[in-house]
């Protein structure tokens, strides 16, 4: 290491964090570079697909039913039995997996991360407090839940997908909040917490500027088998009737549709789950280069 | 004499061991501090001695009110620290410090030195504006000896000696009027503690600092402080001003702590009457009754085992807890 090199004009010497040490170690593994380039292109070409001039995703095309890919006239995944492109829905769908994953991502990382580590800081009887809430919600099953969700709120007041927003992100958070308190625990009694408290920091601060950071290692590795996991959940959501509805589309929804013509349209589950295989690949992948890349023997 | 800047009575902190089983299984009582009192003058600093374990860092944090206390009262210039409320305890923080033994673990790894010295201070004056905020740090860095335009480097960037450093500057950024020093050198080399405990020394008399330097090293507490109390199992042996503990130790154990201290000069050393302590330090659960160290001093008697010796004068700044304390004027 060259010290030189990294002095800035100012003369003051860069220090190298543990962040960006793992950024290093990430970027040197090949398969979890490949992973995120993935996950963008799928990301990019989802959210991407109204501007990229492709045909709605219910044009009904009479002459096109249940058709076999044909690249000729751009239907690359074929068409479904009500002669929609398949290469759209499968892309409009994305959206809907997509962000079933972001917003399961979003409520874990801010409710689940803050809770967490709010209870195993304070400890006591707030931690016992804080702790039985998530353990109730956490035994609550899911199905059930998801039903008492949508008999409790009118269908005209809240469309199905955002109640299956809401049912996700209502969940996605509690396994975070254990896991961030189990870390909590072992930090809170490190000597640079004592630090803290000794020089008159807050307990939010001391939370939100010496715990969080210190656990975000295994938040983040966490994060990346959350997504896998919520985007399985939507699609058994939807296939029970209560997520998305015709004629919007997710993976979950493509495939089980596809599943029930499989035997004369195999490129309609083939496809559509094609594209959700690669992309939790591409996910397990760039978890596996997290989870090296941040690995706390490593440094 | 000036009146004390902190005042200590009777401090006693208790920690339970073993919660309360199904069936009501036994709950010990483990008492790492047990009556004790001492005061502390500005300026001045207080040695704290004792073997592994008798309640020296808990003491230290107790004095800061970063455990909870199960009785006595510590007294900051007049006010019972008991007393405050959580957020009035809070700013009281500015005023006292701690820096502790194990360097590197008392500074966050995700954080630049800059950010860990410029904290205490930015906690008590949010309204700094950031370019002061780092003059300040830089200015306490290069007090402290650091180079300042290592502003931005983290923590495993530095040695161990240097993270002291960093862990005094962010001390003093605040210029508090004590500082708890918890074995502030013994995890260092033996080149770097003489640099650090003279840089303590150095601050102490630049900004009138008073100390509480914890230690188990004898030599390292004998340079540094003017009183040096001596703990053994929660309860003060003795405490006197640095030179007549060292020249004239009373109390049994402070003796045999004494003699184990090599001296330079050969012929004193040969000559230095020799106590050697027998046996273990007793279980902290399970103290002796009467004298906590009768188990282990050569001279007990059946009074040691009956009560507990009081704290008693011995001299102009000494006091001693006894039955058969070593009277300068009954050798
Ligand atoms: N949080 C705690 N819960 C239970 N027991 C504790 C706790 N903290 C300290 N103790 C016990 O209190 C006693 C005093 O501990 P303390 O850390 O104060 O000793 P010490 O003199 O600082 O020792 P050392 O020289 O090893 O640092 C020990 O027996 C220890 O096991
Ligand atoms: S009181 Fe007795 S046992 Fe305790 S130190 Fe004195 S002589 Fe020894
Ligand atoms: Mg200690």
């Amino acid at each position: 290491m060259t010290d030189a090199a990294m002095v800035s004009p100012r003369g003051e010497v860069k220090g190298r964090s543990l962040w960006a040490d793992a950024r290093r170690r990430f970027l040197r593994n090949r398969a979890a570079v490949a992973g995120l380039v993935v996950l963008a292109v799928v990301t990019l070409l989802s959210f991407g697909a109204p501007f990229l001039g492709l045909r709605a995703p219910d044009d009904i095309n009479w002459d096109m039913i249940s058709a076999p890919p044909d690249y000729a006239q751009g239907y690359y995944f074929g068409t479904d039995q009500n002669g929609r492109d398949l290469f759209v829905r499968t892309l409009y769908g994305g959206q809907v997996s997509l962000m079933v994953g972001l917003v399961a991502t979003l409520v874990s990382l801010v409710i689940g991360t803050l809770w967490g580590a709010s209870a195993g800081y304070l400890g006591g009887r707030i931690d016992n407090v804080m702790m039985r809430i998530v353990d109730i919600l956490y035994s609550i099953p899911f199905v059930f839940f998801v039903i008492l969700l949508t008999v409790a709120i009118p269908r005209n007041f809240i469309a199905p997908t955002m109640l299956m927003y809401l049912a996700i992100g209502a969940v996605s958070w509690l396994d975070m909040a254990r896991i961030v308190r189990g870390q909590t625990v072992s930090i809170r009694r490190k000597e640079f917490i004592e630090a803290a408290h000794a020089s008159g920091v807050s307990s939010w601060h001391i939370i939100t500027r010496h715990i969080i950071p210190n656990c975000l290692g295994p938040v983040v590795v966490y994060m990346t088998l959350t997504v896998p996991a919520v985007i399985l959940t939507e699609s058994f959501i939807s296939y029970l009737g209560m997520g998305v509805q015709e004629p919007d589309s997710s993976w979950g929804t493509l495939i089980s549709e596809g599943v029930n013509a499989m035997e004369v349209a195999p490129w309609a589950v083939i496809y559509p789950s094609g594209v959700m295989v690669v992309t939790l690949l591409a996910l397990n992948f760039v978890g596996d280069g997290l989870r090296d890349a941040l690995d706390p023997k490593d440094r | 004499m000036t009146a004390p800047l902190l005042s200590v009575n009777d401090l006693k902190v208790h920690f339970e061991i073993g919660r309360r089983g199904l069936f009501g299984g036994a709950r010990h009582v483990l008492k790492a501090v047990d009556g004790v009192s001492f005061d502390l003058r500005p300026g001045e600093t207080l040695g704290l001695v004792g073997e592994s374990g008798c309640g020296k860092s808990t003491l230290g944090r107790a004095i800061l009110r970063l455990l909870p206390l199960q009785s006595g009262r510590t007294v900051w210039l007049g006010r019972d620290l008991a007393r405050l409320a959580p957020r009035e305890m809070r700013e009281m923080r500015r005023e006292m410090q701690i820096i502790f033994q194990d360097p590197l673990a008392s500074l966050n790894p995700r954080m630049t030195a800059g950010e860990i010295i410029a904290e205490p201070l930015v906690t008590f004056r949010p309204e700094l504006k950031r370019a002061e905020v780092k003059q300040r740090v830089q200015a306490m860095m290069a007090k402290v000896g650091l180079l300042p335009n290592q502003i931005n480097r983290y923590p495993h960037e530095f040695s161990g000696g240097q993270c002291q450093r960093i862990g005094i500057a962010r001390a003093i950024i605040n210029e508090p009027r004590l500082i708890v020093c918890d074995e502030p050198v013994s995890a260092l080399d033996v080149s770097i503690q003489a640099q650090i405990i003279n840089l303590l020394m150095d601050l102490q008399a630049e900004m009138g600092l008073s100390l509480i330097f914890i230690s188990h090293n004898l030599a390292v507490v004998r340079h540094i402080s003017h009183r040096v109390m001596v703990l053994y199992l929660g309860k003060v042996m003795e405490i006197a001003d640095r030179d007549s503990l060292y020249a004239n130790p009373l109390h049994p154990y402070t003796q045999a702590l004494n003699s184990a201290v090599p001296v330079p000069d050969p012929d004193i050393e040969r000559a230095k009457p020799r106590v050697v302590l027998k046996g273990d330090l007793p279980s902290p659960l399970n103290p002796p009754s009467g004298c906590p160290f009768r188990t282990r001093c050569p001279r007990a008697t059946q009074v040691c085992a009956e009560c507990m010796p009081a704290l008693e004068r011995a001299g102009a700044d000494h006091m001693v807890a006894c039955h058969h304390a070593a009277m300068p004027d009954r050798p």
